[in-house]
């Protein structure tokens, strides 16, 4: 009896045990992430506010155009943020979490005559602790840089890939009256003119490394294909055929170009030594084979043909020449860009009379829009991180370089003044 | 012939079966005293549902509706809506636009807008029969003072008439302005970006359980953007722990997403929500499964 009723106490009990509720979050209450972007004191001397505030500004343009980050107000800010903070121990984060915040950005900044000194630090308020720590040294002059420096160091703690904010983009302008070859920063600052042809300057490629630049020019009559050193200033014809030597692209290895010529009377693909030896011919076919871009791996190569009537993007492998087409859609798709991570192909396509533009994945589906509205959007190229687009636009008068993320969203133009058209995102800096 | 008195105790081939009866009563009656509590001690206290409303952070604009998605509210919701004025206001701009025949038809449209009073609102049932006779009946009856009593009626009818209606527009102010204008709140609600109904859609007009409101609270501090993450198809599991004080006792992953970035956001939520704004009274352990089914593109 006695063993009855124990036998049926511990099933009770069994039966009994605590059943914990389950419930699901579909997707995050907040899609951005509050960060708090504290000007920086002086460490050491006399505060100079211009440092701290151009520092400030260019750091908070960066992590606007992220497009992930919710900036606090600074007029928010409590007495922490008029602290100088080089170590977590140091900063109160009770007060940032009261703000809302999840990151901060703090530091300080020591400048000797034109030496400077700045301390860049990122902290995340939520854990208490010190994400990453930067030191820059340089002069005034280098300002800029240093806070596109650390934009890139926050993207690489929040979200494992390094920024674009340091690299620089090169593109082709006429403001001198002649279409000559600049480079500016990601954000349109410190614009330098590279080529003085005085003639029609086109398409640029940066080199992997980010040394060297390949251009078409006109300069000798005919559009062959130069080669540029960026920190000497070296420049060189690097194929002068008859005919075109244009839209050339580096191979992601640095030792090929990929670029379409003439000689042969038809525009064709051809494979090109970096020393300007020809290597081999890619196609061979009646129909017009132009603007190749590289897959990330350097296998294949996207291009646009007008071998099957209208001009569209094609994808062929280097190895077995075998070529299929990528673009079912539309009547004129152009310009190809390959995203660096191999993930997307941003092309252009014209309808309605404007050219608007698009990306596709390599196996031709998942096509999507990214551009609306009036004005022509135009030779789209990656940034280094695949994140954004460079392209140019004359949506509101005068062709300018524009940036957007990569899907679509946070235009932005960056050129001012002058005609720009043919961005290229350089790699590296 | 006659029949031997009933002795089963007297009867040896009786017995077994006796003692199996008794073993029977005894295993039945131990089986129900059991499974009625009173070997388990004295019967447990019956937990009664705790509703934490929270009137600043997530309050629930028309907790009648319970749907995020202000769908159709229940049929209890038609009972509590105010009678909808919106029949008056087109015929009214109807009236002008018609001037030749301006009397017969206000008189008509009065008439649908009292009949649509009555299907919509139960407590006006009873006002169209009783002032239709009334306006017929007075002429009719000669007996003054029956018509004083009915009279009297008349007033007393009104005067609820009355009450009722300015009971159902107070109640139509502190609902935002009825189930139809729900998301476009005036003023005197939560404003019209307060949420209608929560997530699971179960609200009440006495607030939400907490589970629901702890999914809310957990939602509101998780944060990650579609830029920090290139694949949708993630998800962790986490088991929570909150003490009776609304403290944050234990978290622990029992299934990682696999992505750093997307763990570490759900680490900061939990983080962000390590106190809770109110004592739960109990422990409460929950499993919260953190996914990107809804994140918009």
């Amino acid at each position: 009896m006695c063993r009855l009723v124990t036998l049926l106490f511990l099933f009770a009990c069994l039966t009994a045990t605590t059943v914990v509720a389950q419930v699901e979050i579909r997707a995050p209450g907040q899609q951005t992430i509050n960060v708090a972007n504290a000007e920086l004191l002086p460490l050491a001397g006399p505060a100079q506010p211009g440092i701290a505030k151009e520092l400030h500004k260019v750091l908070a343009v960066d992590l606007d155009m992220a497009g992930l980050f919710r900036q606090l107000d600074p007029a928010a800010f409590l007495d922490d943020a008029r602290r100088p903070g080089l170590t977590s121990t140091q900063v109160d984060f009770s007060q940032w979490a009261l703000l809302g915040a999840e990151i901060l950005v703090k530091g300080g900044y020591h400048a000797q005559g034109d030496h400077i000194r700045v301390e860049f630090r990122l902290y995340d308020v939520v854990h208490r602790r010190l994400l990453t720590g930067r030191s820059y040294v340089g002069t005034r002059n280098d300002l800029r840089l240093m806070a596109h420096k650390f934009a890139d160091q926050i993207l690489l703690n929040v979200t494992g890939k390094e920024g674009p904010f340091s690299s620089r983009i090169a593109y082709i302008d006429n403001r001198t009256g002649h279409k000559e070859l600049y480079l500016m920063d990601t954000d349109g600052a410190n614009v330098l003119r590279l080529t003085d042809h005085r003639s029609i300057v086109l398409n640029p490629d940066f080199s992997p490394s980010g040394r060297e630049i390949v251009f078409t020019s006109y300069r000798r009559g005919n559009p062959d294909l130069f080669r540029k050193i960026l920190s000497t200033g070296q420049e060189a014809a690097l194929s002068s055929r008859n005919g075109l030597n244009v839209s050339a692209r580096f191979r992601p290895d640095g030792r090929e170009l990929a670029l379409t010529q003439s000689a042969s009377g038809n525009p064709e693909l051809t494979l090109l030594g970096t020393d300007g030896s020809q290597r081999r011919r890619l196609t061979n076919h009646w129909g017009i084979d132009v603007d190749p871009s590289w897959s990330p791996a350097g296998d294949r190569l996207a291009f646009v043909s007008d071998r099957q009537g209208n001009p569209h993007i094609f994808i062929m492998d280097v190895l077995s020449g075998q070529i299929r087409r990528l673009t079912g859609s539309g009547k004129y798709n152009a310009t190809p860009a390959w995203s660096p991570d191999g993930e997307r192909i941003a092309f252009t396509r014209l309808e309605g009379g404007n050219f608007d533009i698009y990306s596709i994945r390599p196996d031709g589906t998942d096509e999507r829009r990214l551009t609306f509205g009036a004005g022509n959007k135009e030779h789209p190229r990656w940034s280094p991180d695949s994140r954004f687009l460079v392209y140019s636009s004359d949506q509101a008068g005068g062709k300018g370089i524009y940036v957007m993320r990569a899907d679509g969203s946070g235009i932005r133009r960056i050129s001012s003044g002058g005609q720009c058209q043919h961005p290229a995102w350089s790699r590296q800096r | 012939m006659s029949i031997p008195p009933f002795a089963p105790h007297n009867e040896p081939g009786l017995r077994p079966l006796a003692l199996s009866l008794t073993c029977s009563l005894v295993l039945h009656a131990a089986a129900l005293l059991l499974f009625s509590g009173f070997l388990s001690g004295p019967a447990p206290v019956e937990q009664r549902p705790v509703y934490f409303v929270d009137l600043t952070k997530m309050p629930v604009l028309n907790p009648q509706a319970g749907r995020p998605d202000g769908g159709p509210a229940p049929k209890g919701d038609s009972a509590l809506a105010p009678a909808p004025p919106q029949p008056d206001a087109p015929k009214a701009a109807d009236a002008p636009s018609e001037p030749s025949s301006p009397e017969p038809r206000p008189a008509a449209s009065t008439d649908k807008a009292a009949s649509k009073a009555t299907v919509s609102s139960p407590g006006a049932k009873p006002a169209a029969p009783a002032t239709r006779p009334a306006a017929s009946a007075a002429p009719a009856t000669g007996d003054y003072n029956s018509v004083q009593d009915k009279l009297a009626a008349m007033r007393e009818r009104q005067q609820r008439q009355q009450e009722l209606a300015a009971l159902k527009n107070r109640i139509a102010a502190l609902s935002g302005g009825g189930a139809g204008s729900a998301t476009g709140g005036s003023g005197s609600g939560y404003g019209s970006g307060a949420p209608l109904g929560m997530p699971d859609g179960t609200g009440t007009e006495a607030g939400v359980d907490q589970q629901t409101w702890l999914q809310a609270y957990l939602k509101d501090n998780w944060s990650l953007s579609k830029y920090q993450i290139t694949r949708r198809d993630l998800s962790a599991t986490v088991r929570l722990a909150f003490s009776a004080d609304g403290s944050l006792i234990s978290y622990h992953f029992i299934d990682s997403s696999g992505d750093a970035t997307f763990d570490d956001s759900v680490k900061r939520a939990i983080l962000k929500a390590k106190t809770l704004p109110f004592q739960p009274q109990r422990q409460i352990q929950l499993d919260v499964v953190f996914n990107l089914k809804d994140l918009m593109d």
